[in-house]
């Protein structure tokens, strides 16, 4: 039991939990069978005392304040494991992004909050910061480099803005930015397969932190610019290699 | 001609054979089929059952009339006089109605004919075929010629023609000619081509050039129509779907009119794959996508000739149907993903349960060595992981399986053993599912007194460690920590699916599946699917263990009796009186010997005239007689006709395939006035495969010629002790029955007897019939089990051939099985009663509870008080706020190694009862493990989905209870998921209390049976012969027997009955041939023997000082013989003189 033992439940109503389960599919949170391969496999585990099962029965326990408060919904990379081996698939992703929501935006973790601010001010919606101008500028240079260094592709292409491509590629920002040669191998798989693509100096960014920050509207505002990119170009498929 | 029989039985596994013996014990014909090519099902896979981690499988074989069937291990073999076993067998079509049932059976050709393979294995030898092994769940390989499983009698060789290459090897190598691939018959069979491709039937021609086959050609419908009115003989049709004057479905129609056996394909455009299988739907057999490519065609047209001529249909017509498909075992390779995105199933550490059995068996992939099967590596360190592929919603599985628990405990026990406890055996569940009878004690002794470890969490993924070796699982510990460890191997607890294709099986037989796809059973008749007459038993209508299945077995076979019986499908059928036979028991031995020489493998390995001579040297050997196939009629005629000429009093037959002869002996014995019992056939083939000679190899000859030679003086001498005659001990049978307990379980089986035309006497000591179930007001189900009881005692009471004995007891009870005279005190006086059976239903009671303010606080009710108030309106559940349950309640000091079974689903009937009412009703259930096995397992989900919320307790962490004002109780908890102490103040308490048996202690003395530590009723096999006692004639069923909900107490009734039946419907119990005596003169009385009989069948008579053996119980085990010091004990046929002579004889050198 533990010194932890000491501190006291009384189970009541949450206005948030019950929001939550009226958005998802009848019962699914409380399907929870506390069997614990969610936290058995979640990268946050232990972080600030929590874990995904302990959270989601905060929240069942209707402990509001608790799963409100805890800075660990930040902690959370909804990359979805618990879901995938969860046998009765409890959203708890769901549930963790709706606590972020109810976070006043102001109060919620600074390089989130800034990263998605980038992304809005910038046409590339780079997190990063990083202008369409400096990232044509860095991708030509690097491909230039390429094909003079590296035999067997003198002919290494990197189309950007290329109409009518098949392919419509966005690009982390923080390779052109940090690391600019981790873009080249995929180049060499596009060329090399003949794919038909391209950047554009348009909603090139391929991370969106406004989703991460659960600022809806801001994440909404980034996926339309970078769709209407797509369009722009007329590219049957968008490639999105985040 | 249909052949008849009282039922047919579909599945050969457990459930399928207790079904079909149960119903040929009582005297039915049975039909028992199976699609595999072996019988025993999953359990010819699994070499140890808990609880006693052995097999015994074979305690399921008939107690009477034990020469009507095999009395060796029923995993290998099952012989029955009234059991027909069609293997490799399907339902191909089934009309009719209840009583019956016109069944049309589908039987694949294994390509192998039985009464030629001999099974020297040379096929198997030059296959070239490599595909996993079935037997060994795919951690072996297997050619495409083989045997099913290993140890099977009879054991041939079959072809799996699906795999086959047709590269013919076998067929070249086997010594008999027993392998048909029919190579004469090719150039009769026409095959008739309908299309309007030129370029079609030139490629077919050219390809088909050397397959012989006489192919015709019509470009037209018209042609094709024309074709088959006349007179050519056509042994396939194949329809193109390009035909201008007629489409495909129209010729096949014709074709159907015009020639309804002939075998139809439907060549199929791209694209036009749902019309061609709209004609499969119609009757064509499959159907072909064009365009065919040259090899793959060749390959595919020759399998389906080979099918079209050697498979057969059999026409049978049947009373009833009992449906035992059991289940298939899921596994993670049925996910898409292939179950390598978190269970890493490629990774040789990892195994699903069936592959761990495999390896833990001596006919496995290792000879029951624990190493990892795929690299060999040794294992130290074992995890189980639970509920792989069950309880899981994304997986359409919302239900528990129900065997994997314990499974797994045993699994690790059988770890533990093989290594003398030195590997690390860790099981990682959810709830742990020991509610079966003596299960919690297997589980405890599994974790104290093994070190079995039992780790409450259920790990995310298994990751192979960059080693290459070992397995690490990631698990959060009790505290909340997440955890890490390495293991060498990770055993799936994989659990039950329904069988592939159950779907496609439940059209043919026009039963409902329910979601889950097992087939859909009825409430209170669990064996009852929705079609009349046509029955689920075993695992096939919910997944159940041994124990459940063979009792859910039973109350099918029951249910199958009953309808044969209500439709008279037996009337005219009279059984043959058994003959009587000459006593030679004074006369000198003459043996006849007769040696089958028609095979050339053994030719070639003996020289037979050698063998013959030094036979004829045998003590007692009259004479011996080469015959020409004792398998042909016309051997069989030569050893007829020698035996008349000879008069033998004993009679030798050296051939291959003993079993075989079993039903001819007795014709035999019959035809020249000699008991069966006299005659024997011994194996002389192996002998000369085993040590297959080169030519010219004198050593070897000799060294197969003395073996042959052994094998049949050694049965010459045993034949020569063999005492058949003696005193006949027959029981006239009283044909009614006692049934003691007038609840569900003793009225269900009242009627189950008195239905079949027997007469019943009810006892019960209450005033009125309906026992505990009379308590329950609603079911999960929505079924309404007030009305079921109350209709129940209606037909009871009227039943003309039930009488009720109410507010009466049992005081007295004599006799053996068949004959028993017992007193019934009532009110009105004491009766005597004769009769041949007895069924103990005695029931049981809710558990008392004292504290926890019960009878004080008005707030405080047990499960069981809380749905009556709810039924009765006496509770309004809008007017509350908030309940809490605890179960497993215990009062202070008070300890219970049982689990009651039924509290779970009471208290979640109690749940889904009061948030149907007020869904905003708080619900706190305090648990220790939530048992919810099988479908159950879905009302569990639903509680929850309803917002129930589940609080896990252990002995450390028991809920107190106290009380504020105004009587609400207050509840201390501690929640393990918060590691916190948790308070709850609601408005009602609700007690779950638990099952005890009543008390029998009285009428276990009047009936001489025992009860367990518990008090339940102890069965003779908890697993195999689960509602008999051990006294034969006295049988055991509901809650007295162990804890069940209803619908379990009527198949237990139902099994019980059906095991009376057996006795009833007998006219006389017989002596059997082989049972134990006692030369008092010899005995010291040291009771070694009482100890020894697994039967019973032995008690020291005090009076006469002298051991007693019922003959009636007596199985002829020999048991007592072996450890008796004296040789006081015998068994008929089994002296100690003739034994040692069969002991000389075997090693005696020929003369």
């Amino acid at each position: 039991m533990g010194e932890a033992a000491e501190l006291l439940i009384e189970p009541k109503q949450s206005e948030l939990v019950d929001k939550v389960k009226e958005m998802l599919p009848e019962g699914n949170l409380n399907m929870c069978l506390t069997c614990g391969a969610c936290s058995s496999g979640c990268p946050a585990t232990g972080m600030h005392g929590m874990d995904p099962r302990k959270f989601l029965r905060l929240a069942l326990l209707g402990q509001e304040e608790e799963i409100r408060s805890t800075p660990w919904v930040w902690l959370c990379t909804m990359c979805r494991r618990c879901v995938h081996a969860c046998p009765m698939g409890v959203e708890i992703p769901q549930l963790v992004y709706h606590c972020r929501q109810s976070w006043p935006r102001e109060e919620r973790p600074k390089g989130i909050l800034g990263s998605c601010e980038q992304a809005l001010n910038t046409a590339g919606n780079s997190a990063m910061g990083a202008s369409s101008e400096d990232f044509k500028f860095v991708v030509e240079d690097v491909a230039e480099e390429v094909r003079e260094m590296q035999p067997g592709f003198e002919n290494l292409e990197v189309p950007i803005d290329k109409k009518g491509a098949y392919y419509f590629l966005n690009q982390n920002s923080r390779e052109p930015v940090t690391e600019p040669d981790e873009m080249i191998p995929l180049w060499k798989i596009l060329n090399l397969v003949g794919a038909d693509w391209t950047y554009s100096t348009k909603g090139w960014a391929a991370e969106n932190y406004c989703m991460f920050l659960a600022d809806d509207d801001s994440w909404e505002k980034v996926v339309r610019n970078k769709a209407q990119a797509v369009e722009d170009l007329g590219c049957k498929v968008w490639l999105n290699t985040e | 001609m249909r052949k008849q029989y009282g039922a047919l039985v579909v599945g050969a596994g457990i459930g399928g054979i207790r079904a079909a013996l149960d119903l040929a014990v009582t005297g039915h014909k049975v039909a028992l089929i199976d699609r595999r090519p072996s019988h025993g099902g999953i359990l010819a896979q699994l070499d140890h059952q808990f609880p006693t981690d052995h097999c015994g499988m074979c305690r399921m074989l008939p107690l009477m009339s034990r020469d009507s069937s095999s009395q060796f291990c029923l995993r290998k073999g099952l012989f029955h006089d009234n059991i027909d076993i069609y293997l490799s067998t399907e339902v191909g079509e089934m009309e009719g109605e209840p009583g019956k049932y016109l069944v049309s059976l589908k039987r694949k050709s294994t390509l192998i004919d039985p009464t030629k393979c001999v099974s020297c294995g040379l096929c198997s030898e030059v296959c070239p075929v490599r595909v996993p092994s079935e037997f060994n769940a795919g951690l072996t390989e297997r050619a495409a010629v083989y045997l099913p499983v290993p140890y099977a009698i009879p054991n041939h060789y079959v072809i799996d023609l699906d795999n086959c290459q047709r590269c013919w090897k076998c067929h070249e190598a086997c010594p008999t000619g027993a392998i048909d691939f029919k190579f004469e018959e090719r150039k009769d069979f026409h095959i008739l081509v309908a299309d309007r491709d030129p370029e079609l039937a030139e490629f077919m021609r050219g390809e088909l050039e050397e397959q012989n086959f006489p192919l015709h050609f019509a470009a037209s419908g018209q042609e094709a129509v024309d074709a088959l009115a006349s007179d050519e003989s056509f042994g396939l049709l194949m329809i193109g779907m390009n035909l201008n004057d007629m489409d495909a479905e129209r010729l096949l129609t014709r074709s159907r009119e015009l020639r309804p056996d002939l075998a139809v394909v439907v060549m199929a455009d791209k694209g036009s794959e749902g019309a061609a299988s709209d004609l499969v739907m119609q009757g064509a057999r499959e159907y072909l996508v064009k365009p065919f490519k040259g090899k793959r065609f060749v390959a595919w047209l020759d399998k389906l000739y080979m099918r079209i001529l050697s498979d057969t249909t059999e026409e049978l017509e049947v009373g009833a149907v009992v449906l035992a498909g059991g289940f298939d075992c899921y596994s993670p390779a049925m996910d898409p993903e292939g179950g390598n995105d978190i269970w890493a199933y490629d990774h040789p550490g990892v195994l699903t349960a069936v592959e761990f059995e495999r390896l833990m068996s001596g006919t496995g992939p290792t000879g029951g060595m624990l190493v990892r099967p795929g690299d060999g590596r040794p294992v130290k360190r074992i995890a189980w992981i639970q509920c792989v592929g069950s309880r899981d919603a994304q997986k359409n599985a919302d239900f528990c399986s129900g065997i994997c628990c314990m499974f797994s405990i045993k699994e690790a026990l059988l770890a533990k053993r093989l290594t003398g406890g030195e590997v690390e055996t860790s099981i990682f569940y959810m709830d742990m599912r020991a509610s079966g009878k003596g299960y919690q004690r297997y589980r405890m002794n599994a974790e104290k007194e093994k070190g079995v470890r039992f780790v409450r969490s259920r790990p995310h993924t298994i990751m192979p460690m960059d080693d290459g070796h070992t397995l690490r699982l990631d698990y959060l510990s009790d505290a909340g920590e997440l955890l890490s460890e390495e293991f060498d191997m990770v055993v799936l607890a994989a659990g039950a699916r329904p069988p592939k294709e159950t779907d496609r099986f439940a059209l043919t037989m026009g039963v409902d599946l329910n979601q889950w796809g097992f087939v859909d059973t009825q409430p209170y008749s669990p064996e009852k699917t929705s079609k009349v007459g046509v029955f689920a038993a075993g695992a096939f209508g919910e997944p159940r263990d041994i124990s459940e299945s063979v009792i859910q077995a039973g109350a099918a076979a029951q249910a199958a009796s009953r309808i044969i019986k209500a439709y008279d499908v037996l009337a005219g059928i009279e059984t043959e009186p058994e003959p009587e036979y000459p006593d030679v028991s004074r006369e000198p031995a003459r043996t006849l010997v007769a040696l089958c020489a028609s095979c050339p493998t053994l030719e070639q390995a003996v020289d037979i005239e050698t063998v013959s001579r030094r036979m004829g040297d045998v003590h007692s050997v009259c004479r011996v007689v080469p015959v020409g196939g004792a398998c042909t009629p016309q051997g069989w005629k030569d050893i007829e006709e020698a035996a008349l000429e000879f008069k033998p009093n004993r009679v030798l037959i050296g051939a291959c395939m003993p079993y075989a002869y079993i039903p001819r002996l007795k014709e035999l014995g019959r035809t020249i006035g000699l008991n069966p019992a006299l005659m024997d056939v011994v194996d002389i083939y192996t002998a000369s495969f085993n040590t297959a000679c080169g030519i010219g190899d004198a050593d070897c000859k000799e060294k197969a010629e003395k073996e042959v030679y052994s094998n049949l003086s050694t049965a010459v001498a045993r034949l020569q002790g063999a005492d058949p005659s003696g005193p006949a001990v027959t029981v006239d049978v009283a044909r009614s029955a006692l049934v003691v307990g007038g609840g569900l379980a003793g009225m269900t089986a009242a009627m189950a007897i008195a239905d079949q035309g027997y007469g019943v006497c009810l006892v019960e000591t209450e005033e009125a019939l309906g026992g505990t179930a009379m308590r329950l007001h609603t079911q999960l189900d929505g079924s309404d089990p007030r009305k079921f009881m109350e209709e129940l005692i209606a037909q009871v009471e009227k039943h003309p051939n039930i009488k009720v004995f109410t507010d009466s007891r049992v005081v007295l009870s004599r006799g053996s099985a068949g004959r028993f005279r017992s007193a019934i005190a009532s009110p009105r006086g004491v009766f005597q009663l004769e009769h041949g059976v007895s069924v103990l239903a005695t029931g049981g009671h809710e558990a008392k509870v004292y504290e926890s303010g019960l009878c004080v606080h008005k707030t405080v009710m047990t499960h069981l008080a809380l749905e009556e108030q709810l039924a009765t309106g006496q509770l309004d559940a809008g007017a509350i706020k908030s309940v809490a349950m605890i179960q497993c309640w215990r009062n202070e000091g008070e300890e219970r190694t049982f689990c009651s079974k039924v509290c779970c689903p009471e208290m979640l009937k109690n749940v889904l009862n009061l948030k149907q009412r007020n869904p905003d009703i708080d619900i706190y259930v305090f648990y220790r493990d939530i048992m919810t096995q099988g479908f159950l397992e879905t009302y569990y989900t639903q509680a929850r989905q309803a917002g129930a919320i589940f609080i896990r307790y252990d002995d450390e962490t028991a809920p107190k209870v106290t009380f504020g004002e105004d009587h609400q109780p207050v509840i201390a908890g501690f929640d393990p998921i918060l590691n916190r102490r948790i308070e709850i103040r609601p408005d009602i308490l609700s007690l779950s209390s638990g099952i005890e048996p009543n008390d029998v202690e009285e009428l276990q003395e009047v009936f001489d049976v025992a009860v367990d530590e518990d008090g339940f009723y102890q069965e003779a096999d908890f697993k195999w012969r689960p509602v008999d006692f051990l006294k034969q004639g006295v049988f055991a069923c509901g809650i007295g027997l162990a804890p069940r909900r209803m619908d379990e107490t009527i198949s237990s009734a139902k099994a019980a009955a059906q095991r009376a039946l057996r006795i009833l419907n007998a006219e006389t119990i017989a002596r059997e041939t082989v049972v134990a005596t006692v030369r008092h003169s010899l005995c010291s009385l040291c009771q070694a023997c009482i100890a020894a009989c697994p039967y019973g069948a032995r008690v020291l008579d005090m009076d006469q000082e002298k051991i007693v053996v019922d003959e009636i119980l007596c199985q002829g085990c020999g048991s007592c013989a072996a450890v008796c010091p004296n040789s006081a004990t015998v068994l008929t046929g089994f002296h100690d003189a003739p034994m040692m002579s069969v002991i000389d004889a075997a090693l005696e050198e020929p003369a």
